[in-house]
């Protein structure tokens, strides 16, 4: 119980004025001389203990008639915050699930709309001095839209009318939180919570402790009104996935891509067409039709699309028809490009002598075609001995691969070591989405590359312990544990192709400590690596490089890609921001036979048929990794690595032609970033960059126009909001609350909160309180024969 | 006038007289029944005669009648000693003006001497607190009106009362048969005080208690906070008095109840004097009873 008038209750005070009544009285008295004192102290003998008690029940009796007036003029009421007592006037906060489940149609309206219906009744019974709050919110994310000045409803109405889905997932949470602290800005006596949402168990559940105690929290000092604004199943169909077929996208070739599609509606869904378009491609998209699709399956359907030209290029999935569209159309981003610029260095490479570099059998792995074709092949490696390689080097290259390099120089051999500008560049090539391949073999010394690349550069995946050699008998590829690492590599496991992975041999590898790695991984960024020409970044050859940039610490996703008999790690795979590196803790090359036996020194795998196909996946894997940093999901922030801060201006083009200026660029270590946090619907975005004082772009462009000027970025629906569209029932919320609020559904209950406001203040019983107190102590001071 | 002596008292109560309703012993003939039977004027009764009687007192007209010799007693008449005893404690003084118990019952005695002298019998006036303050012997001499007066006059109440032991003190002492008059508020032991008026009593003396009262102590008019200071004793009272009436009154109530009942069982006549009420028109009232119960 609250009160709008609680200064008010400082008049109970006034119950004090009985008790001093009485002293003062007690104080005022005349003496009298008396002779008949025997009498006198007989009558009081017997009537004192009586008459204290009837005393004491009138002292209390008045003392509670001025309390309890007291009480009524700071009119109590149920439920309420204390505010300044402006008439029966209402803090309303109203919280909007957004999600993208909101969208769907639910009869003649979709369920927003009805949400809005709703909402603009219950601003219009508002009473007058009435101030609104519109809050949206989504998974991980809320809004105060406004009004800027609460107590105008009609520009609450605006907003109201105004508002969009956004393609994220449900989540009433952060909403209902922001609406506390709404609530508890308000000034006026009523406070009132209204939350439109289809009720979708997501909601609930996904920060269900927290939601429970806001709520609970906020019980106490307002009215929590529930409205539903869907009923019924929906009918739904997800794309949820575009795979491409074949590993590297090459212009002018005719690709296959399967188009995952889910059923996560409860009923079959029938005669599904689904299609697929290249974003500039004027060809008609490539449809197929699935017949039946049961509910909760999965079905790839493989559509063909032709890349004509190199370069980032948006595919568009989609299907018809069911009653949630915001997840039918599915985005993503794939770089299609003529070769895969490789980049080997060796710190074993031997011109004269080139089957003993280490670099030879990797070379030959990387070029399986004849002499002819291998202008044209996919890959275009390079190699280069380790003592040649420059930062310059890494310029335009896709993947690096270090064979067998030295980091340290030895007494008494050759210096063949790698250059600390080069190594040092290596860092921001990965973090830029480049990969890495690492092979060991005996210029490897642990020492120098836990200290340079582990915890300097942070690239090293996991610290090497020590070299380990088998003695008698070789130590075999364990195939199977393919499938505990990228899915990438998990046809080695499935296929019986690559069976013979059992027999390669492994007489020595280093020992990687897998203990030391840290267990707690950070979130990781998806940075958008689009700085061609960072490597020439002067300020990456500065050696004070480690110290300005974040932690180098294994804070990335870690996963062993394939374990030895013996259990250890033979390739682990490490995420680097945008770039991967996988370490093989063995050689490329056998690096030398014993003249008897011909038993390798390190291993046969550089040898083995399996070692082409590895190195295709491998090469495969971290190509297609950095075309995941354009495609996000709507909620996620865009970092985008700049070049020069001072000279561009970055604008962020929404999928329909809204320009979003990105603002000015912000030094995170070395490197500038500017950030797009507000990513809230699924389409495809487009980042523009322009000269600073060229921008001459509006408020809004032409998609079609954006399209041709900027890189494209793919955002995708948040697909978990749609893959559980179970609803819930009012005695499921009740139960999960642990107390009732008020349940309404939308377009059916009239929502009168009148009668909810009158009930909650509780003055006319006090009123009445006083009366029968009144009445009570005057039958009582009657009934005692007390003089008023 | 002497101040005690009020002309209306005076007028009206000499005009009903007073006589003793009891045997009393006196000293002279007069109008008061003496318990010496003789050969007076009044007759009282017949009685068997015995041989060393005098023949002349035989009723010849019994004997014609039953041939019985019987003899006819008379009564003698003969005059009255009155014993007025004023209490003069402490609460006696409650009241203000005519109403003041003290003053009343000063009054009252002068009215009784008055009456008594004036009547010749005698009076003996005896003050007492807690003891005997002051004793004026028996007298029928009109000069001992002004001794009584005076004596009232230059009384001053000191202490509290404790009259019980008093009244068997007195009992003790006179022996000839008289008139009691007690002029007491008798805020005592009841049982105590009780006992000395049976000791009278018992000694063949009528008793007449007059039982002042003041109107404040039989209606208890108070209001408000009021603090009563107990006048005999060192103590006092807070309280609310419209709170208490009934009970005081209740007990007030039993206390006369008691007191009246003991004195009729012992016969003694218990007046209660309300200072409220002029003392003519209660001495009146009291004296004009008491004749027509002596004629019935």
């Amino acid at each position: 119980m609250t009160f709008l008038t609680p200064f008010m209750l400082a008049g109970a005070l006034a119950a004090g004025i009985p008790v001093a009544i009485h002293f003062f009285f007690r104080s005022r008295y005349r003496t009298v001389p008396w002779a008949a004192m025997k009498f006198l102290l007989t009558s009081v003998e017997q009537t004192s203990r009586r008459l204290k008690f009837q005393e004491l029940l009138l002292l209390l009796l008045r003392m509670a008639v001025l309390v309890m007036l007291a009480i009524a003029f700071a009119r109590p009421i149920s439920s309420a915050v204390v505010g300044t007592g402006r008439g029966d006037s209402v803090d309303a906060a109203l919280v909007f699930d957004v999600s993208y489940s909101m969208a769907a149609q639910d009869g003649a309206k979709s369920r927003l709309q009805r949400a809005k219906d709703e909402a603009l009744k219950i601003i219009d019974e508002l009473p007058p001095q009435s101030t609104v709050q519109i809050i949206t919110c989504t998974e991980k994310n809320h809004t105060l839209v406004g009004p800027r000045s609460p107590g105008n409803l009609d520009q609450a109405r605006l907003l109201v009318q105004n508002l969009e889905i956004a393609h994220r997932a449900t989540d009433l949470s952060p909403g209902v939180i922001e609406a506390q602290g709404v609530l508890q800005r308000g000034q006026a006596s009523n406070k009132e919570l209204y939350i439109f949402s289809d009720m979708q168990a997501q909601g609930f559940e996904k920060e269900g402790d927290k939601l429970k105690a806001t709520l609970t929290a906020i019980k106490e000092k307002a009215l929590i009104h529930l409205i539903r604004c869907g009923k019924g199943n929906l009918k739904n169909v997800a794309i949820v996935g575009i795979t491409p077929q074949t590993g590297i996208p090459r212009p002018g070739e005719r690709v296959g891509f399967a188009v995952l599609v889910k059923n996560t509606g409860r009923d079959a869904a029938e005669n599904l067409t689904v299609s697929l378009a290249v974003a500039g491609d004027k060809a008609p998209p490539e449809k197929a039709i699935i017949k039946k699709l049961p509910p909760g399956e999965t079905r790839a359907v493989t559509l063909d699309a032709k890349l004509e030209t190199a370069g980032l290029r948006v595919l568009s999935a989609k299907v018809i028809q069911d009653d949630l569209d915001a997840d039918n159309r599915f985005d993503h981003v794939i770089l299609v490009r003529e070769q895969v610029n490789i980049l080997v260095v060796d710190g074993n490479y031997k011109e004269k002598d080139a089957d003993t570099s280490s670099s030879y059998f990797l070379m030959h792995s990387l070029l399986p075609v004849r002499e002819e074709q291998r202008a044209t092949y996919k890959y275009n490696p390079r190699v280069v001995p380790a003592r040649q390689a420059t930062a310059l080097h890494l310029k335009n290259q896709d993947v690096v691969v270090l064979v067998n390099c030295s980091l340290k120089a030895k007494l008494g051999k050759r210096a063949d070591v790698l250059q600390a500008e080069f190594v040092n560049g290596l860092e921001p090539f990965v973090r830029k989405g480049k990969g890495l391949v690492i092979f060991c073999g005996d210029n490897v010394d642990p020492e120098s590359y836990n200290t340079t690349l582990g915890k300097k550069l942070g690239l090293l995946p996991m610290p090497i312990k020590s070299l380990f050699k088998a003695e008698k008998k070789p130590l075999l590829v364990n195939r199977t544990s393919f499938g505990n690492g990228p899915p990438a590599y998990w046809v080695f496991k499935d296929e019986k192709y690559y069976e013979d992975f059992n027999n390669v041999e492994v007489w020595k590898h280093v020992d990687l400590d897998e203990a030391a790695v840290a267990k707690k991984i950070e979130p990781k960024k998806k940075p958008t690596p689009l700085d061609e020409a960072d490597p020439d970044d002067p300020e990456a050859k500065d050696k004070n490089d480690a110290k300005e940039k974040p932690s180098p610490k294994d804070e990335s996703p870690l996963s062993v890609v394939v374990r030895l008999s013996n259990g250890k790690p033979l390739a682990v795979a490490k995420k680097v921001d945008s770039g991967e590196v996988l370490f093989v803790a063995t050689a490329a090359h056998h690096e030398g036979l014993d003249p008897k036996t011909f038993i390798p020194s390190w291993t046969d795998f550089g040898t083995a048929p399996q070692f082409i196909p590895f190195m295709d996946v491998t090469i495969n894997y971290l190509v297609n990794g950095q075309t995941q940093t354009y495609n996000l999901k709507a909620g996620d922030t865009l970092n985008w690595y700049v070049t020069d801060k001072q000279d561009f201006v970055y604008n962020l083009v929404h999928p329909d032609g809204k320009v979003a200026r990105l603002g000015t660029p912000e030094r995170i270590g070395k490197r500038f970033i500017v950030t797009a946090s507000d990513l809230p619907r699924a389409g495809v975005y487009h980042m523009t960059v322009h000269p600073r004082g060229a921008d001459s772009s509006g408020d809004t462009i032409d998609p079609a126009e954006a399209a041709k000027i900027g890189t494209p970025i793919a955002v995708i629906p948040d697909l978990s909001e749609s893959e559980n569209l179970a609803t819930l029932s009012e005695a499921d919320i009740d139960s999960r609350l642990g107390f009732t609020p008020i349940h309404i559904v939308a377009g059916e209950n009239s929502v009168s909160t009148g009668d909810e406001r009158l009930n909650r203040e509780w003055t006319v019983w006090a009123l009445l309180a006083v009366l029968a107190l009144v009445l009570l102590e005057a039958g009582f001071a009657w009934w005692c024969g007390r003089a008023w | 006038m002497p101040k005690y002596l009020n002309p209306e008292v005076i007028a009206k109560a000499q005009a009903l007289g007073l006589k003793a309703r009891t045997v009393v012993e006196g000293l002279r003939v007069g109008d008061h029944k003496s318990p010496y039977r003789g050969f007076s004027v009044e007759f009282v009764q017949h009685r068997e005669y015995v041989p060393g009687d005098d023949i002349r007192h035989i009723d010849w007209k019994s004997y014609g009648r039953s041939e019985r010799y019987t003899i006819k007693q008379y009564e003698q008449e003969t005059n009255f000693t009155a014993h007025i005893m004023i209490d003069a404690s402490r609460s006696m003084l409650y009241g203000e003006g005519d109403t003041n118990k003290l003053e009343y019952a000063k009054t009252l005695t002068a009215a009784l001497s008055y009456l008594i002298i004036h009547q010749r019998d005698s009076v003996a006036l005896d003050i007492f607190d807690s003891d005997w303050r002051d004793r004026l012997p028996a007298s029928g001499q009109m000069g001992h009106i002004q001794t009584i007066l005076e004596t009232l006059e230059s009384l001053e109440p000191r202490d509290k009362n404790a009259m019980g032991p008093l009244l068997h003190d007195i009992a003790n002492q006179v022996q000839r048969r008289g008139l009691f008059f007690l002029i007491s508020d008798c805020f005592d032991d009841v049982e105590s005080i009780l006992g000395g008026l049976q000791h009278l009593r018992f000694g063949g003396h009528e008793v007449i208690v007059f039982h002042i009262l003041h109107p404040d102590e039989i209606d208890f008019p108070f209001n408000g906070m009021v603090k009563f200071d107990a006048m005999e004793e060192r103590m006092h009272l807070l309280t609310r008095p419209q709170m208490i009436r009934p009970t005081y009154l209740k007990a007030l109530q039993k206390y006369l109840e008691d007191f009246q009942q003991g004195c009729e069982r012992n016969r003694i006549n218990h007046v209660l004097m309300n200072t409220g009420k002029p003392l003519a028109e209660s001495l009146t009232e009291y004296l004009a009873r008491r004749l027509r119960t002596r004629v019935a």
